[in-house]
């Protein structure tokens, strides 16, 4: 079969195009890396000399340690309690017809395509109508209801997959639902739960829009470095940046190939 | 209620609970601070969102980018898509991998690293002068060049993702089936594949577009003065000049932008989209 000029044109070129859009996506988030081992007291590049003091000075300035321990304590108190109500809303979603579960389903995925800042604004104004404004407990519940949809998404899929036949079978069985749920369902969705518990901690560890109107005194992890990237210009802000993108690299990667090996499995 | 039903209601409770609590209450806050004011009703937030020049000027601004944010995305987005649904095996799931990765850092995280790239004294200019290019550092950072590059880095891939999952579903034997009746690859790829993945990008081109619109860490570092957007507006109101009401009628005005430019690409791109009726999908 013969191409014309446009496809012979198109399918040598291509492969250069994928790598040049993939070095675009990927490159920048490894520059800041060399920055962070600086041994300047400024950001300069190529960087000179080698030092880990920036990333003594996170851990040991205690404004630093402090918003990196507020971001952690925060990501994991999200990431328990949107896995949980978002499995909930799960579970009750797949007990529905395929058309209506489609709709709810649908419903919970609205906060996400809200630009942040409404989200933000919102939050500014009701927390502030309830005197929540700057508490922590205001923070978490932000936090845990923008988690909520990917959690919602994640366990829908886990669930719907894994069919209501064996649930039934440990009913017909005699367990009771609480007994079918933590025998049978359970251990099938739990690397779904840890998936979802993943995304959460990470949607809350690096959101910084709606944390920026409401967290008053609870600095967390962006907030910081929003703050300090307009000020200091030490590489105190690329050592925070490679310690983020180092934790994501680390927690992220092994999950996307599971759930690579798993939908290829799905597929056979 | 069968106790079916009663067991749903109960599932839902909680995230019903705290999803009205946390994304509908506040709504209803930001359209309650618009629209009253301490004496009852007033449309005079509204009115100020809409009619004074710098606002409209800024959001218009804030839709134009979010459109050419949108557009490049798909446009770019386009051809990685069609090679990554095109590769198959290990190194299809490493680069699959290597365009999400990239999700999963901050944004805040992601745009610092272009102040790094295009600072006077950054990466691109230093390698411009070093090779002669130009005699002295370009002005690269502060314009809107730079929110431009910075933005579609961080939408970019989230447009490719979708593009790829609907090119997946593509049945490839219609692809097939046109070589073998005599259709040019050029004419297969036009007249099948193109219409079939029209879906995934209208889904994508709409959501990158609705994201953009609420862009506030990319125009803050690398847009110059004149780059913000109507999100850096909105917390200007609420932490600096502190009219609340302002700053949720200009909430308002960009949410009804964002809906009414959604539901026009939809209506728009729409036509041109084939559906599993017209039997693109795979089963």
């Amino acid at each position: 079969m013969k191409g014309t000029l446009w496809d012979t044109l198109g399918r040598s070129l291509l492969p250069f195009y994928f790598l040049l859009v993939l070095a675009y996506l990927v490159v920048p988030l490894l520059i800041v890396v060399p920055l962070s081992f600086s041994d300047t007291t400024y950001l300069v590049f190529p960087p000179r000399g080698f030092s880990w003091r920036w990333y003594a000075e996170i851990f040991l300035n205690p404004a630093w340690l402090k918003a990196f321990q507020t971001s952690l304590l925060l990501g994991v108190i999200t990431a328990v309690g949107a896995t949980g109500l978002g499995t909930l809303a799960a579970m009750a979603i797949v007990r529905f017809s395929r058309k209506t579960s489609f709709t709810i389903g649908g419903a919970f995925l609205v906060p996400q395509i809200v630009p942040a800042v409404i989200t933000a604004l919102g939050a500014f104004l009701l927390l502030h109508a309830l005197g929540l404004l700057g508490t922590f407990t205001g923070l978490v519940i932000m936090h845990v209801m923008m988690a909520l949809p990917l959690v919602v998404v994640t366990m829908t899929a886990a669930l719907r997959q894994l069919g209501e036949s064996l649930n039934l079978a440990a009913r017909v069985l005699g367990a009771t639902p609480l007994k079918a749920f933590w025998y049978v369902t359970f251990p099938a969705v739990a690397p779904s739960l840890a998936i979802s518990a993943i995304f959460a901690f990470f949607i809350s560890f690096d959101e910084l829009i709606v944390t920026l109107f409401i967290s008053g005194s609870h600095v967390t992890m962006p907030v910081r470095i929003w703050a300090d990237v307009k000020q200091e210009l030490t590489p105190v802000v690329p050592a925070a940046a490679t310690l983020l993108t180092v934790l994501v690299a680390v927690l992220v990667i092994p999950i996307e190939l599971y759930r690579q090996r798993a939908s290829i499995r799905n597929r056979v | 209620m069968t106790n079916r039903a009663r067991t749903t209601a109960l599932l839902l409770a909680a995230p019903v609970a705290l999803t009205t609590f946390a994304f509908i209450l506040p709504m209803v806050e930001v359209i309650r601070w618009s629209l009253f004011d301490g004496q009852g009703f007033t449309s005079e937030h509204i009115t100020t969102a809409v009619t004074d020049e710098l606002f409209v000027q800024v959001l218009w601004q804030t839709i134009v980018l979010s459109a050419q944010v949108a557009a490049l995305c798909v446009i770019i987005g386009y051809p990685v898509a069609y090679y990554l649904s095109m590769m198959s095996g290990p190194l299809q799931r490493l680069c699959v991998l290597l365009i999400t990765f990239p999700l999963w850092v901050s944004v805040l995280v992601r745009t610092y690293a272009w102040i790094v790239v295009l600072g006077r004294e950054g990466l691109l200019n230093l390698m411009l002068v070093e090779l002669g290019v130009v005699g002295e550092p370009l002005k690269l950072i502060f314009t809107r060049g730079a929110v431009l590059v910075a933005s579609i880095q961080v939408l970019l891939p989230l447009a490719v993702l979708i593009m790829y999952g609907a090119m997946s579903q593509i049945n490839r034997n219609l692809i097939r089936a046109a070589r073998v009746l005599g259709a040019p690859p050029s004419a297969a790829f036009r007249m099948i594949f193109l219409p079939l993945s029209m879906n995934g990008v209208i889904s994508s081109s709409v959501l990158i577009f609705i994201l953009s619109l609420g862009f506030y860490v990319t125009p803050a570092l690398v847009g110059g003065p004149r780059d913000i957007m109507i999100s850096n507006v909105i917390a200007q109101q609420i932490n600096q000049t502190l009219d609340w009401g302002l700053g949720a009628a200009l909430g308002i005005v960009l949410l009804a932008a964002g809906l009414l430019v959604a539901g026009l690409t939809y209506l728009v791109l729409g036509r041109f989209a084939a559906t599993a009726n017209d039997g693109g999908i795979r089963s």
